[in-house]
């Protein structure tokens, strides 16, 4: 291992450290991009619960409580993993300026505050908002904090897989928070997430094939290769579009939603497939274009949904 | 004689006047945090009782 890792690691594990970390440092360690995402399929999962906002549904004020706790609740799991990470996190390039591997934040003030943040989230929750949607979210954040980020991450190219059950949870959240209860759409949205991760995440790793390789995370383009990880890109994105029309399918949403997630469906196949099929100079350009797709594609996944209730309304 | 360890020295962290000040600028960016937590919790509770709040013996 290198010096400049072995120095990294001597900071972070260093003789009682006094915790240098700025305010930015501790919000850094919620990922708040990861957040922004967590926020908005929550609220989404809300206006189309039953009721929504309107008489019968949620007040206003208790949704901005039940998304402020969630979007709290996601970002203590994401301290919690960087907790758990820091050691892989000082080998790859894309983590390596974090906090904690950085030497800002110290192992233990990371872990401490992402306990302290998750209790209180889901203490939050079901004292504000409903025991159904409290135990989701501490739910979620188990699952990402210990099943994904201490077993399945560094054990299985299946990790993201089985782990994108985590980032898929918080539309589900937001239904059981407006309902009180479950149904068949919150796991339909759920499904979309879930299928939608792979190929997402699949793209970024072969990017960064080098970095997960040097920090032995067995992500999938590391165990199988390119090939087979592009074959699996392909299939996912072809599941996904059959996935993003259930809504329509099962009679929940109307023709708009369904022209609009089909567009953005195909579009979004055609970039995997073109991605399967480019050679290794365009690979990391094309791939850096679907990822960067597959954000904007589940971001208008999701503006559609709602708006497709408005327009049938 | 028996030997020293030759590694005895403490090391103690030293609050220099950076770190002193990272460390007001954190607590009071939790303090407006856990007021932000205590109003929303105020609020909710407001929201809760709706009328109620004020159906009671005076």
């Amino acid at each position: 291992m290198s010096q400049e890792y072995e120095e990294t690691l001597a900071k972070m594990q260093g003789p009682a450290s006094l915790d240098a970390g700025s305010a930015a440092d501790y919000i850094a360690l919620m990922k708040p991009r990861v957040m922004s995402l967590v926020v908005f399929t929550a609220l989404v999962g809300m206006i189309m619960a039953p009721g929504g906002f309107g008489e019968n549904g949620l007040h206003p004020v208790l949704a901005i409580a039940a998304l402020a706790l969630i979007s709290v609740g996601a970002g203590a799991s994401a301290a919690l993993n960087m907790w758990y990470d820091a050691d892989i996190d000082a080998i790859m390039t894309r983590t390596q300026n974090r906090p904690i591997p950085s030497g800002r934040v110290s192992k233990e003030s990371a872990l401490v505050f992402g306990l302290w943040v998750s209790g209180l989230a889901v203490m939050g929750m079901a004292v504000m908002i409903n025991y159904l949607s409290a135990a989701l979210l501490a739910f979620t954040i188990f699952f990402y904090a210990v099943i994904y980020t201490m077993f399945l991450k560094r054990a299985t190219a299946q990790n993201i897989v089985i782990g994108g059950a985590a980032g898929a949870l918080p539309p589900v959240i937001g239904w059981a928070a407006a309902a009180n209860s479950l149904s068949v759409e919150p796991l339909i949205y759920f499904a979309i997430i879930f299928f939608w991760t792979p190929p997402h995440f699949w793209a970024l790793a072969l990017i960064k094939n080098d970095d997960y390789k040097a920090a032995n995370v067995p992500m999938l383009p590391v165990t199988s290769g390119a090939k087979a990880t592009l074959r699996q890109i392909v299939a996912y994105s072809i599941v996904l579009l059959g996935v993003t029309l259930l809504p329509y399918i099962m009679g929940f949403s109307g023709l708009f939603y369904a022209a609009g997630a089909s567009i953005l469906g195909l579009i979004f196949v055609g970039m995997c497939v073109l991605l399967a099929f480019s050679g290794d100079e365009q690979r990391n350009r094309i791939a850096g274009m679907t990822f960067v797709y597959s954000i904007f594609y589940l971001f208008l996944l999701f503006v559609l949904l709602p708006a497709d209730k408005l327009v049938g309304a | 004689m028996s030997k020293e360890p030759e590694n005895t020295e403490i090391q103690t962290p030293v609050w220099t006047p950076e770190l002193l000040q990272q460390r007001r600028k954190r607590a009071a960016i939790m303090a407006v945090a856990l007021l932000v937590f205590v109003g929303l919790f105020f609020w909710v509770t407001l929201v809760k009782l709706g009328v109620n709040v004020t159906n009671r013996p005076l």
